[in-house]
């Protein structure tokens, strides 16, 4: 086996990392920089673009550019987070055939794993140019709350990407590794991920070389991006004050400004004032306007504390989700390139009550657990390898519309149980095993991961037959159900492919159309 | 009454033109050929041939068929915009002036003056045949400059020297795109013009000396830090 990278694929920013002689290393990409856009895009002239390239024209070809895609990722079309999407979004989101939202860029729709595998793809080639040598094994972190279908859908993307993905790991839980908590003494965590487009809250707790995940939070749509737009509304209004010139629909001017507006914010964390200089920004009848305009921290911080502020709730509601005080929590973890802003890491240290770890760059933390992990999984390291549960509940649909669990959220993984389950009318020779996640005693309010029928069960009585479900999920939290009749030993069985994911003839299919796009491009 | 042959050359001409502007390349040839039959040694004829048959071999984009007007929000050569209450005569009189300064081969001054023609009369099919040879040529011209597209331009100007110019917005918005890393190639991509019209604001800010082309370099941004 050759070496295995760290991929950290974010909502808005992805970065992969390595060991190299024991000590984890992020690996920068050839404009130099240790994070790459989740971006992808196909220009006016026809060209794929990925990465920084594909952000620098977001704005002039907001149609036919994709970012965010994690958040639609292993949803259902009609899932709330992917409406909103589709009200934000300038691309165009679209139900695909199995129920799934697929992406519409032009003539070609685009799968939600095929848009990740696009990143990873990218990935995989920034870690190959590094080390010299062709790259196969990945582990890929993912949101803790992501459910199984969410995790097969990230784990399609890596395989659509020619990655073989040895693991499926939290984020919260790779941050956790990359500072080594969880070798010596039973802990409790706190790690606040501020990134580019969505908050997340994680309390974790760590004892005996598991980490258990209490209690998560956050909003999918609050991120860096937002105090972005802010700051981006406030330089528009200065200059139609200073020059009579509103810049709203110059998509070019826009393109300009948010990029000097992140800029700005990212200046402001080390620095108490900066300059935006946007030369020939617009003409009139006066000739070429310039922008050229002064920033202060305090400015910046007075427009977005509304924005940080929102988190506080979401923290104090997490904790309680927990059981715990800010008190309880021994560690607090930074994550996310937002958290660098001096009034998020005030606002942090003001809700838990201490300083948080801030040693590892914050964009760069989970890529490095990833890779810790990776290295772990190669050498066996038991004393290394955390173990990671299930996040969610799983269990089937009983009659009367209930959720019977048969394996509890934090369940350490790999884990297989059963239960007996019986028949609900005199002679009924078949049972529909529908296979949910979630917490939820109400059947319809948990996700529903797949569903099958054993047949064939012998005419009796109601209550007579015996049926044994069993569940089994991997180490990536990936499910397999199986029902046996113990009467007459029929079985019957899946590998949860739930609605959203791709079967194995998609995946082809769209692996052999990226290998053709790479050999039109070579000519 | 015949047509005399300085009629019908010029009738000619003229139909390949409109043939061009249209984006039928076979028929302008065709009217262009049979001028060269009546007088072998028309240098416009000839230089609307080349200019056709070459842009054919080298795949550059068909000319494309005149728009519907669309107002300009931004001006985009200074030089070239008309002043109002233009007759007929005093428009074919800026078409000719064009036209000499193409023959002269001043082809970006031509074009401009045709553009503000045509944007004045959108209806001068003829017109937007010039524009669409015109643009052929400076293609032509762009790509020999700058190779492959994969020279890497950068500011060979100070900020304070640059503002001395007077540019228009969208070649601001091509400076921005200029950073010592990405190619002529990509920046085309980055810029959503028409490629021509990228290519066209590069050669502009290379003409100036405001911009020069060279090779990539690799940068350590390690101590950059990311939104």
């Amino acid at each position: 086996m050759g070496r295995v990278i760290g991929i950290d694929l974010g909502t808005t920013n992805s970065c992969v990392a390595v060991m190299e002689n024991g000590q984890p290393t992020v690996i920068p990409n050839a404009g130099g920089y240790k994070t790459t856009p989740s971006m992808f895009a196909i220009s006016q002239d026809g060209k794929r673009l990925v990465g920084h390239l594909a952000k620098r024209q977001a704005i002039t070809n907001a149609r036919n550019t994709v970012y965010a895609s994690k958040r639609l990722i292993g949803r259902r079309f009609d899932a709330p987070e992917v409406q909103k999407a589709i009200d934000l979004c300038p691309y165009e989101i679209v139900r695909g055939p199995n129920d799934d939202p697929r992406v519409r860029i032009g003539e070609k729709t685009f799968t939600c794993p095929e848009l990740s595998a696009l990143i990873l793809r990218e990935m995989k080639r920034v870690a190959e140019e590094h080390l010299g040598e062709p790259v196969r094994d990945a582990v890929i972190t993912v949101p803790a709350y992501f459910n199984d279908t969410q995790r097969q859908c990230t784990k399609d993307a890596g395989k659509i990407a020619g990655l073989e993905v040895l693991r499926i790991i939290n984020e919260p839980t790779a941050a956790a590794l990359a500072y080594g908590f969880g070798k010596k003494r039973e802990e409790k965590i706190a790690v606040y991920d501020l990134g580019g487009g969505t908050f997340d809250i994680s309390i974790l707790e760590l004892g005996s070389g598991v980490l258990e995940v209490l209690a998560t939070g956050g909003n999918t749509f609050l991120g860096g991006e937002d105090f972005d737009r802010r700051l981006v509304a406030h330089l528009l209004e200065r200059f139609q004050e200073a020059e009579g010139i509103d810049l709203r629909a110059d998509a070019m001017a826009l393109q300009r400004l948010k990029d000097a507006a992140e800029k700005a914010k990212c200046d402001l964390s080390t620095r108490d004032v900066t300059e935006i200089n946007l030369p020939f920004v617009a003409s009139d009848a006066r000739g070429p306007r310039h922008l050229n305009l002064e920033v202060t921290r305090e400015t910046l911080e007075g427009l977005v504390d509304d924005i940080v502020r929102q988190t506080i709730k979401i923290v104090e509601s997490c904790l309680n989700d927990a059981g715990l005080t800010r008190e309880q929590i021994d560690q607090v973890v930074l994550v996310g390139g937002q958290t660098r802003m001096p009034l998020v890491q005030n606002l942090v240290t003001e809700l838990f009550g201490k300083r948080p770890h801030k040693g590892v760059n914050p964009d760069e933390v989970v890529a490095v657990g990833a890779a810790i992990q990776g290295e772990a999984l190669l050498s066996e390291d038991k004393n290394l390898l955390l173990l990671d549960v299930t996040p969610l509940s799983l269990g089937i649909a009983t009659f009367g519309g209930h959720f019977a669990k048969l394996i509890e959220r934090n369940t350490t993984v790999p884990v297989r149980k059963g239960h007996i389950f019986t028949t609900t009318r005199d002679n009924q020779s078949a049972v529909k095993i529908r296979v949910l996640q979630g917490e939820s005693e109400t059947a319809s309010e948990n996700d529903l991961l797949g569903e099958f029928v054993l047949s064939g069960i012998r005419p009796a009585r109601k209550g007579e037959p015996e049926i044994e479900v069993s569940f089994d999920i991997d180490a990536n939290g990936i499910v397999s159900v199986s029902a046996r009749d113990l009467a007459t030993g029929k079985e019957q069985s899946i590998q949860v492919n739930a609605t959203g994911t791709l079967s194995d003839e998609e995946i082809q299919r769209i692996i052999d159309e990226n290998e053709l796009y790479e050999v039109q491009l070579k000519e | 009454m015949a047509e005399s042959k300085e009629d019908k050359i010029e009738r000619l001409m003229r139909e390949g033109l409109n043939h061009y502007g249209m984006g039928a390349v076979g028929e302008a040839v065709r009217s262009w050929r049979e001028v060269l039959r009546l007088d072998p040694d028309h240098a416009d004829a000839r230089d609307f041939v080349a200019t056709a048959e070459e842009a054919a071999h080298a795949a550059v984009p068909p000319p494309r068929p005149p728009k519907a007007p669309v107002k300009a929000e931004v001006q985009e050569h200074a030089a070239a915009e008309l002043a109002p209450g233009e007759d007929d005569a005093t428009l074919d009189d800026l078409v000719r002036e064009g036209q000499r300064l193409v023959r002269e081969q001043e082809l970006e001054a031509g074009l401009d003056l045709l553009e503000a023609v045509a944007r004045r009369d959108p209806m001068r099919l003829e017109v937007h045949g010039h524009i669409e040879e015109v643009r052929s040529r400076l293609l032509k011209r762009y790509r020999d400059r700058m190779g492959d597209l994969g020279g890497v331009p950068r500011l060979s100007l100070g900020l304070s020297d640059v503002m001395k110019f007077n540019l228009p917005a969208h070649a601001g918005f091509m400076l921005s795109l200029i950073d010592g890393d990405t190619s002529v190639g990509d920046i085309v991509s980055l810029s959503g013009m028409d490629s021509f019209e990228a290519l066209r604001v590069l050669n502009g800010l290379l003409d100036a000396g405001i911009v020069s082309l060279g090779s990539a370099v690799r940068r350590d941004r390690r101590n950059e830090s990311v939104g």
